[in-house]
């Protein structure tokens, strides 16, 4: 009796084990576009997705915007899809649709009921086989995006602060301007650009198609065959992003922003790429500092001092270089200059001293609550299998072992980043002030 | 037997790669069959004291979802109005064993998420957690500290809440139309208003909890990483031994719609937009024949941004950023309501076109491509809407609680999909009704008020707590004529006022004044003080505790404005308007040349009957005021202020009159810009005492 009930328990704790694990099947086609497929049948929703590795950083410097135009651009309409139509096709099937673009990759995606699966291959192939890109659509999305950036970005409070960090932490590489890019680039630019740079990026062997939800396999790969088949190879892609040359100076500097009334403090670190390991435990040190109202720099600064209205760490990781930033705003009328040291007094703290253990509890769970979180639709599965085959060397398995790499990370390496990337000489400070 | 089937499969694979070649790219394929929708039904069973326990077992993350919800129904609350909300709130202010911060770190520790209503209460945690976060719901709910200082802090805060959305609109139009619908005395139209938030007690909040914090008709959901055996379990563990008042649910007779429709109309004179309410009341059960058609129909009206409502009124017509419909259902009479925020001068065109589009929907104007559209609309949220785990067990309470038939989900798409524009139409005739509707206008009366006449429906004016305003005004509104006459002139009205604030004589003395004064606004306390000197000098200082939070100050040539560290010089047209006043108490200049006041009727402020005077100042300025009739005291300021070209209306309210020395100063003024309120409160004024022209140094 005993022993079945303990058999039981291994049945239960087997489950339990595999109910983490996100299953796939993966290949790549003759024409370089790697598939992966991912069976969900708890839901009747289907996730068709194609992750271009393109972004702002295969611009080139005077041609800056031109991975986030495509975004806008490639619903324009394609061979069969007459201009307006692509979205209209989404809601009159019962879907939902959007795209976004960053400095590494452009995510577009369709959200269907799984019967409209074919639905989701047929517009994601036309997108990617025949766009229609001429001087009508180039000339709309261009007011579209002028329209984007001012909402967005120009009227936003704050809305440049990235874009403000970004030009004075990378000076070489093209991390040095973000997505959204420069307007006059884009008014400079020619049609024969843009249908360049599509034949360039947009191509089957620079994509990853992720299939995710209640899908039969098999019929998904014929149909995948069928539709993005035919579609021609692109020619290979080579990338040598310059390198930066290490700061060694703290660079102090002041920008300006018309729609503010608080200014603001910033600084800004140089940290590794999102593949290393050290990426990870710069983010769980910023969950140290500011992560909930219990937190180290939020606690002190908002509830204890007072002197903050807000204030915030992250490590913002891209594939090539992260950027660690932390900023606090001031509440009255406090110097810039002390919420500055109220901030660095928190850095030094975790640089001598090892978080306690609870903490380090505290910070564990929180990772992991919001990581399980990613996963529980079939658009965050899909975008988190995409993620590992472009940016963590083709490992598509990376879903299943961000926790346990996040899992791995103790106290010491959460003090040693510290030690290693936040130091003042390897700086910037940023007063983002508001404008005259 | 494999065999067959894997030939099967070959024959399948076949036909498919034959598909290959001929795929049809020039159109969109065909959808396959709309999916089955999988429910996994959730596992239940009851425990003595009348809890129901759902399970829904989902192992695809290691998380827990539980959540509690107590079945009332709608609770009627009378004087008590806001007694339950301030009770749900209560429930998370700490349990009988842990203070709230110890409580609040305890859950954040968890990475869980706990949170309590008065409804009942949800949390959220990764499976090794939950058990711990589902003692701690469990806990806040049977043992609640209620301690007085939370109370205390709580009703303030749902005071200024109240506060902050006296002059909204749209929280006007929120609480007017329910209750006009309903009637304000029933349990689905009462409202809270400060009144009633002021006169609780905590003993009102511990006798509201007794009476519905009760496991008698309640839910207790669980969804995700558990077994149904662990959560009977941990169930019994937390609420097996828990009793208290046996609930039943309230029979709620139905409210009377209007015979034919009418226009009630709400003035709120500071509103930029007009909210428009057309409502008819309706009952539409979940289980009722209708239901599925009423679902299609309200999509098709105004459902979404593809709908006639949106079509019409926003792409057509461009009145408005959106407008959209509800058509309610449930156990209770519900509402059937189309709406939208229109510009002021397009109320009456509007309501129009929303009129015409319901009488479309009657009349079968629906095109075969609307149904299809609709009905798309539906199986795709419906499906999609599967991924969440908690809807499977959502629509399994709703089961329980509406007594619908058990496969009421399994056959909802069929349903929807059965339907034909015939049938849409027959649930429109029978539900919507343009000639038997409550057009409620809540907006700027002066600007909406004169083009709703032409509508030829009734008026009748409601105040904005949807008491009917008795036609005084009208009596009132012909002595205007009178305006022209000896009877009263802008002259007397000021030289009435300047004598019941104590003479002319006795104001001219006044050089100096400093007052300090007091002002909550959005939950916060500030302290300020004002400083003027004859003619025009005035220096202002607002603090909160210790910080300076706004500074202006003004030494009759130039000024500045600092805020959170910003510092602002006053523009020209700013220094030329802080010249208009001569004197500290500019009445006394009103009857010179610099200005032109002429009287122009009479109004109301609150209850209180009033002469109105237009002011135009030497900047410009024009500004009308009101004088009291009764007792000839400044009452109100209005007038518009223009920054970016938009248009703001400025109020500001004088009240609670107290003698000072020789004078009368008024100790409470409330000034409003937009919709915005700021409230003061005078604490102390000094005449002619220790300020000096240093006090406005630049």
């Amino acid at each position: 009796m005993l022993k079945q009930k303990l058999v039981f328990l291994l049945m239960f704790g087997a489950i339990v084990a595999n109910a983490q694990k996100v299953a796939f099947t993966e290949y790549d086609m003759k024409n370089g576009l790697h598939v992966v497929l991912h069976q969900d049948k708890t839901a009747p929703v289907v996730a068709v997705s194609v992750m271009y590795h393109v972004g702002s950083k295969d611009e080139l410097t005077n041609r800056t915007g031109f991975a986030h135009f495509f975004e806008h651009l490639l619903f324009e309409g394609t061979k069969n899809i007459k201009r307006g139509e692509f979205m209209k096709i989404v809601s009159s099937n019962g879907g939902q649709n959007n795209a976004n673009t960053s400095q590494d990759r452009t995510f577009y995606y369709e959200v269907f009921p799984s019967n409209q699966l074919e639905t989701g291959l047929w517009l994601e192939s036309e997108r990617m086989m025949h766009p229609v890109i001429n001087e009508i659509g180039v000339k709309t999305q261009n007011e579209v995006v002028k329209e984007e950036k001012r909402l967005r970005v120009d009227n936003q409070p704050y809305g440049n602060f990235i874009a403000e960090i970004m030009k004075r932490l990378f000076i070489k590489h093209p991390y040095n301007w973000v997505p959204i890019g420069s307007m006059a680039d884009l008014d400079a630019a020619t049609l024969d650009e843009f249908i360049a740079f599509n034949k360039k990026y947009y191509v089957p062997n620079n994509a990853v198609l992720v299939i995710a939800g209640d899908i039969d396999v098999e019929k998904t790969k014929l149909l995948v065959d069928s539709y993005f088949g035919p579609i021609p190879a692109g020619e290979a892609i080579t990338r040598n992003p310059a390198r930066e040359e290490p700061i060694t100076v703290q660079v102090v500097d002041t920008a300006y922003d018309n729609n503010i009334q608080i200014p603001a403090i910033m600084t800004a670190y140089r940290t590794p790429g999102m593949t290393s390991k050290e990426s990870i435990a710069l983010q769980l040190a910023s969950d140290v500092l500011s992560q909930g109202a219990s937190s180290r720099m939020y606690k002190k600064m908002v509830d204890e001092k007072k002197n903050s209205l807000q204030v915030g760490s992250f490590n913002y990781a891209l594939e090539d270089y992260g950027a660690y930033i932390t900023y606090a705003l001031p509440s009255g009328e406090v110097a810039l200059t002390t919420l500055l040291k109220d901030m660095d007094d928190e850095i030094v703290k975790l640089q001598n001293e090892l978080i306690s253990e609870t903490e380090f509890t505290k910070i564990r769970n929180q990772y992991e609550n919001n990581y399980i979180g990613t996963n529980a639709k079939m658009l965050g599965v899909a975008e988190n299998l995409a993620d590992g085959y472009s940016f963590y060397n083709k490992n598509t398995n990376r879903i299943n072992e961000d926790l346990e790499e996040a899992r791995k990370v103790t106290r010491e390496d959460i003090q040693n980043v510290a030690k290693k990337y936040l130091n003042p000489n390897q700086r910037v400070v940023l007063y983002y002030l508001p404008k005259k | 037997m494999k065999k067959i089937i894997y030939s099967l499969f070959f024959a399948a694979a076949a036909i498919a790669s034959h598909a290959q070649t001929t795929v049809d790219r020039t159109k969109p394929p065909k959808p396959g069959p709309a999916p089955a929708i999988q429910f996994a039904s959730p596992v239940t069973f009851t425990l003595p004291n009348g809890m129901t326990i759902l399970v829904v077992e989902n192992h695809k993350l290691p998380k827990v979802t539980a959540s509690l919800s107590i079945d009332m129904g709608p609770v009627l609350e009378g004087k008590k109005a806001g007694v339950m909300t301030l009770m749900g709130q209560m429930l998370s202010e700490g349990t009988k064993s842990m203070t709230k911060a110890k409580f609040d770190e305890s859950i954040d520790l968890l990475g869980a998420d706990v949170n309590l209503y008065s409804g009942g209460g949800s949390t959220s945690a990764l499976t090794r957690y939950f058990n711990q976060a589902f003692m701690l719901m469990a806990d806040a709910l049977k043992q609640p500290a209620f301690p007085q200082e939370s109370f205390e802090k709580l009703q303030k805060q749902t005071i200024t809440g109240l506060k902050s959305g006296e002059k909204s609109a749209a929280t006007i139009s929120g609480r007017v139309v329910g209750a006009l619908a309903y009637g304000k005395k029933t349990a689905m139209g009462e409202f809270v208003t400060e009144e009633s938030v002021k006169a609780l007690t905590l003993e009102d909040v511990k006798e509201s909890y007794k009476n519905y914090i009760t496991p008698s008709r309640s839910y207790l959901t669980f969804v995700g990483d558990i077994t149904p055996g662990k959560a009977k379990e941990l169930a019994i563990r937390a609420f097996g031994s828990w009793t208290g008042r046996k609930l039943s649910l309230p029979q709620i007779p139905n409210a009377e719609n209007v015979g034919k429709t009418e226009i009630n109309f709400v003035d709120v004179p500071t509103a930029v937009q007009g909210e428009l309410s057309v409502t008819k009341l309706i009952n539409n059960p979940m289980g009722g024949k209708d239901y599925h058609a009423l679902l299609i129909a309200n999509q098709i009206l105004g459902g979404g941004a593809e709908s006639k409502l949106f079509m019409n009124l926003r792409e057509k017509h461009g009145f408005t950023y959106g407008s959209y419909s509800n058509t309610g259902n449930g156990r209770f009479q519900s509402q059937f309501k189309t709406s939208a925020q229109v510009r002021s001068e397009k109320a009456d065109s509007a309501i129009v076109e929303m009129m015409t589009e319901i009488d479309n929907m009657r009349t079968g104007k629906i095109t075969e491509e609307e149904l299809a559209i609709a009905k798309a609309k539906y199986n795709g949220s419906f499906a999609l809407g599967m991924e969440d785990p908690s809807r499977t067990a959502t629509y399994a309470s709703n089961i329980l609680i509406n007594n619908l038939p058990k496969d009421f989900y399994r056959t909802f798409l069929q349903k929807i999909n059965a339907l034909t524009v015939t049938d849409i139409q027959k649930a429109a005739q029978k539900y919507y009704d343009a000639n038997k509707s409550r057009i409620v206008v809540v907006g700027n009366g002066s600007k909406i008020l004169p083009n709703l006449t032409r509508l030829g429906y009734p008026i009748k004016q409601y105040d904005k707590y949807a008491e009917p305003i008795i036609e005084k005004a009208k009596e009132t509104d012909i002595k205007e004529s009178d305006k022209n006459t000896d009877a009263v002139t802008a002259f007397s009205i000021v030289e009435d006022y300047l004598k019941a604030i104590g003479g002319k004589e006795e104001a001219k003395k006044v050089n100096s004044l400093k007052m300090t004064f007091s002002l909550d606004m959005m939950g916060r306390s500030f302290e300020g003080t004002e400083i003027k000197m004859a003619p025009n000098k005035d220096y202002v200082e607002i603090k909160m505790g210790e910080t300076k939070v706004m500074q202006s100050s003004f030494d009759g040539t130039k000024g500045f404005q600092a805020q959170m560290g910003q510092k602002k010089e006053m523009d020209e047209k700013e220094i030329k308007e802080g010249q208009d006043d001569k004197a500290l108490i500019p009445q006394l200049f009103y009857i010179s040349n610099d200005y032109k006041t002429s009287y122009i009727g009479i109004g109301k402020v609150g209850d209180e009957s009033a002469y109105k005077i237009k002011i135009t100042k030497p900047s410009g300025k024009v500004s009308t005021e009101y004088y009291s009739m009764k007792t000839s005291l400044l009452l109100r300021e209005e007038s518009t202020s223009v920054a970016d070209g938009v248009e703001t209306p400025e109020s500001t309210d004088y009240a609670d009159y107290r003698k000072v020395g020789t004078l009368m100063f008024p100790f409470t003024i409330t000034q409003a810009q937009g919709e915005q309120e700021f409230p003061l409160k005078i604490k102390e004024i000094k005449i002619n005492e220790g300020v000096t022209d240093a006090d406005f140094k630049q």
